[in-house]
């Protein structure tokens, strides 16, 4: 068996260098840390082969089938693999492949399950990928798959949800304070968060104050201007706070340049809710 | 001694067939897209057509609902309708159906799963019931991509905790 891998292998090489039908392989510089004709090198090269096609495509679950085939301790196979399975409502099929991974790297893919989970609202599993990650293997700052926040806001709305605002307040507000010295930067959305914590735990200057500094940095956000207009009209301010309902309302639907994003658990924000308030 | 099919596959398919690889390559079934729904004739309506089952859409923005997203939810909440037997299921009912280039929604795929994404059973009878919440939605706007009609796989991942719905995760 292991001859007829070889034989594969330097076939499959072959093809992957001399086919010119074939479409560029991006980033094979990262393949090249492992050692030549390994099992680990050719699936690293089949996985890249991979992603040139259309994700969840025929070609591309050929391509990491082999992969995972010839190079079983190859993580990213099955982290990349997986991907559409989440995208398409294939949970359990895609979490099987996204454990394969984490059983090899987990300090590379735990974060990614969370991710899931939290977007499926599987609290318990949330928190304990994201405390295994931080405070067992000690990992940097991570953002989330799309780029828009640091698994540490997802881990602080997934403790709030579960009733522990306290405990997310402290870890935001921290994890905020402590990017820059990092290496990492204050993300879009952190500030919201922030004072989405405050505004559920009754601190509502110090909410307001939070969503002011949001809107420093991402004054298109609708949802922001939401919570604001919440906090004037339960301080009385009614005026006030219709002007920012309103502004809230302005901003749906992807016009004036605004927008909405749902990544907040209980705190997303849809038009009509807005509508309701007004 | 006998050759790795996956290997012989991806011969195939670094030959230059570009993804148009025929199913009978291997005994391996490969659709053309991992999410696929194909017919069952078992379960499926066969009065529900698709337009061009090679070119379905997964894209979940590509397909759109009267009013907003927010609408389904609502709509599922409204529906659903509780009954003793549910009571002890905590966990995901995830449906998978296709939305075809006419506004209807067909070829219901059903998977009960715990809070790990690990397959966990759950009454029949919930499942049934949440498929025919989904059933009966109207409002559906197909996906459409230069000026082509398109059908569109969609799924809808109910959260039930103590046997009600706490969430509708699209």
């Amino acid at each position: 068996m292991e001859e007829l891998k070889t034989y594969f292998s330097k076939l499959l090489l072959a093809l992957l260098v001399f086919n010119p039908l074939l479409p560029t392989v991006k980033g094979q510089g990262n393949c090249l840390i492992y050692d030549e004709n390994s099992g680990e090198r050719i699936a690293c090269e089949l996985s890249y082969r991979a992603v040139t096609y259309k994700q969840g495509s025929k070609a591309s679950q050929i391509l990491f089938d082999a992969a995972i085939d010839i190079g079983p301790g190859y993580a990213w196979a099955y982290y990349e693999k997986s991907v559409p399975y989440f995208k398409r409502g294939l949970l359990k099929q895609g979490v099987e492949l996204l454990n394969k991974a984490i059983a090899i790297d987990p300090e590379s893919y735990l974060c990614y399950r969370a991710y899931w989970y939290f977007s499926h609202r599987s609290y318990e599993a949330c928190i304990s990928d994201l405390e295994r990650y931080y405070y067992s293997l000690n990992g940097p700052p991570r953002s989330t798959p799309g780029g828009d926040m640091e698994m540490k806001m997802l881990l602080g709305l997934t403790y709030a949800q579960k009733g522990n605002l306290i405990k997310a307040i402290e870890l935001v507000s921290t994890a905020i304070d402590s990017y820059e010295a990092q290496g990492y930067f204050v993300g879009p959305f952190d500030f919201h968060v922030l004072g989405i914590l405050h505004y559920e735990n009754n601190q509502l200057t110090k909410a307001f104050t939070a969503f002011e500094q949001q809107i420093k940095s991402n004054e298109n956000f609708a949802d922001t201007y939401y919570y604001m207009g919440l906090i004037q009209r339960a301080q009385s301010n009614d005026e006030a706070a219709t002007k920012l309902l309103e502004k809230s309302l302005s901003l749906f639907n992807g016009v004036n340049g605004g927008f909405t994003f749902n990544s907040f658990l209980d705190w997303n924000v849809s038009k009509s809710d807005v509508e309701k308030k007004l | 001694m006998k050759p790795n099919g996956h290997l012989l596959l991806v011969a195939l398919v670094a030959w230059g067939c570009q993804g148009n690889i025929n199913e009978t390559d291997s005994k391996e079934t490969y659709s053309h897209d991992i999410g696929d729904i194909p017919f069952d004739r078992t379960v499926d309506d066969p009065s529900f057509k698709l337009c061009d089952s090679t070119k379905i859409v997964t894209r979940r923005k590509a397909l759109a609902y009267k009013g907003d997203r927010s609408k389904i939810v609502s709509a599922c909440l409204k529906r659903f309708t509780f009954k003793p037997e549910f009571e002890s299921f905590n966990g995901y009912v995830t449906i998978r159906f296709i939305v075809n280039c006419q506004n209807q929604a067909g070829r219901f795929r059903a998977e009960s799963l715990d809070w790990n994404f690990s397959h966990k059973a759950c009454p029949e009878s919930l499942k049934k019931h949440v498929i025919e919440i989904i059933q009966n939605l109207e409002g559906w706007s197909h996906a459409y991509s230069q000026d082509t009609h398109l059908d569109l796989v969609k799924f809808i991942n109910f959260k039930i905790v103590n046997g009600r719905i706490e969430n509708v995760l699209q």
